[in-house]
């Protein structure tokens, strides 16, 4: 008597769904705050401790330094507080900017964003005049302690400043072509916080360069 | 929540205190450069005033929970460690006292003035970044004693 060949069970999800490799728990186990947030909040971390180090290594430099020059006799104050306006208008905007993604706001986001952009780049285009005009003047990084300091100060903020409107300007581009609705704004306000740490370093490079 | 807006607090308000800040400072900077104590301890004031306001609302710490505080506080702290325990064998070493700012030892060991414009192998910056320079601006050549009374000393 031969056997008759046996049924093919239906799937059961239950029993025959590929299971996951660890285990699923009815918890979050990360940070209290955004991931995006606390990773950009831990990165700016970083970013405190490098940028106090050259603020640090200059307030060294120039305490055992039996003289140092007036900052006023080798800068342009009057440029560089614009610049110093600039940054800070930029930083409103850019609030502004978030406020509006979390409105839903596209044409306010884009609108502020794009003030951002514009506001950041033309800081880079004056710090880069002002750079011109004192390499022109013979004031390179190699001449004293001074220009060494300052270059590597300012320097390394206008590379920030043009990384932050590369970010700000990447952000917009996804705004304009709808990648960033309303529950997404956290994206913006990512971008926001670099750029205001941003506009806080220069506060006080501002204050203790050009005017100290 | 109070403005409604979103963000917790008036964006014009805390932007006319910082531009208010900063032309404040641009003034005290530009006017009342003596005493130095008096510059520094309002210019620093003005600095941390705007730091300050920046941090808080406009990168909405304010608002923030403790966790993020958690992140950002001990920087500070560190680097501040390492500053002031670099300092009495940098910024208070008499040896580093010998040669005022602008000076530099070149290869022979002679003591030059880099400013300086007559010397045509040394003299190659000037001091005004955006004016020419008057007459005696980057010509002076103080030695090194000299130069402490002749720029200003900190």
């Amino acid at each position: 008597m031969n056997a008759s060949p046996a049924a093919i069970p239906a799937f059961d999800p239950a029993v025959d769904a590929p299971k996951p490799h660890h285990p699923i728990y009815d918890y979050d186990s990360g940070p209290p705050v955004h991931r995006g947030k606390f990773a950009v909040w831990l990165f700016l971390a970083t970013e405190v401790m490098f940028f106090t180090g050259l603020i640090g290594t200059y307030i060294v430099l120039r305490m055992g330094s039996s003289t140092w020059p007036d900052p006023a006799d080798r800068l342009a104050v009057n440029i560089t507080a614009l610049n110093t306006f600039l940054l800070i208008c930029s930083s409103a905007t850019m609030v502004k900017a978030v406020e509006r993604s979390m409105n839903g706001d596209k044409r306010g986001l884009i609108a502020w964003l794009a003030a951002t952009v514009v506001i950041g780049a033309s800081f880079v285009s004056i710090q880069a005049y002002e750079y011109g005009v004192l390499i022109h003047d013979g004031n390179t990084p190699d001449v004293d302690i001074f220009w060494s300091t300052f270059y590597a100060m300012t320097g390394f903020h206008g590379l920030h400043v043009t990384v932050g409107v590369l970010w700000n300007l990447v952000i917009l581009l996804a705004a304009m072509f709808d990648k960033i609705p309303q529950q997404k704004y956290m994206r913006v306000e990512l971008a926001g916080l670099y750029w205001h740490f941003v506009d806080l370093v220069w506060v006080l490079l501002f204050t203790i360069v050009y005017l100290m | 929540m109070g403005h409604g807006n979103g963000i917790g607090y008036s964006i014009p308000r805390i932007f006319w205190i910082l531009l208010g800040l900063t032309a404040l400072e641009v003034a005290w900077g530009t006017w009342l450069r003596e005493p130095r104590w008096f510059l520094w301890s309002g210019l620093l004031i003005c600095a941390a005033l705007k730091g300050l306001l920046i941090f808080m609302y406009f990168m909405h710490m304010r608002f923030e929970r403790m966790v993020v505080w958690a992140l950002i506080l001990p920087t500070p702290l560190l680097v501040a460690i390492v500053l002031f325990s670099n300092m009495p064998d940098t910024a208070f070493n008499e040896d580093r006292r010998d040669h005022p700012v602008g000076y530099l030892v070149d290869q022979t060991g002679e003591v030059v003035n880099s400013l300086d414009p007559h010397h045509p192998a040394k003299g190659r910056g000037k001091p005004h970044g955006f004016s020419e320079p008057a007459e005696s601006g980057g010509a002076h050549e103080p030695t090194a004693t000299e130069g402490a009374k002749t720029e200003s000393g900190h």
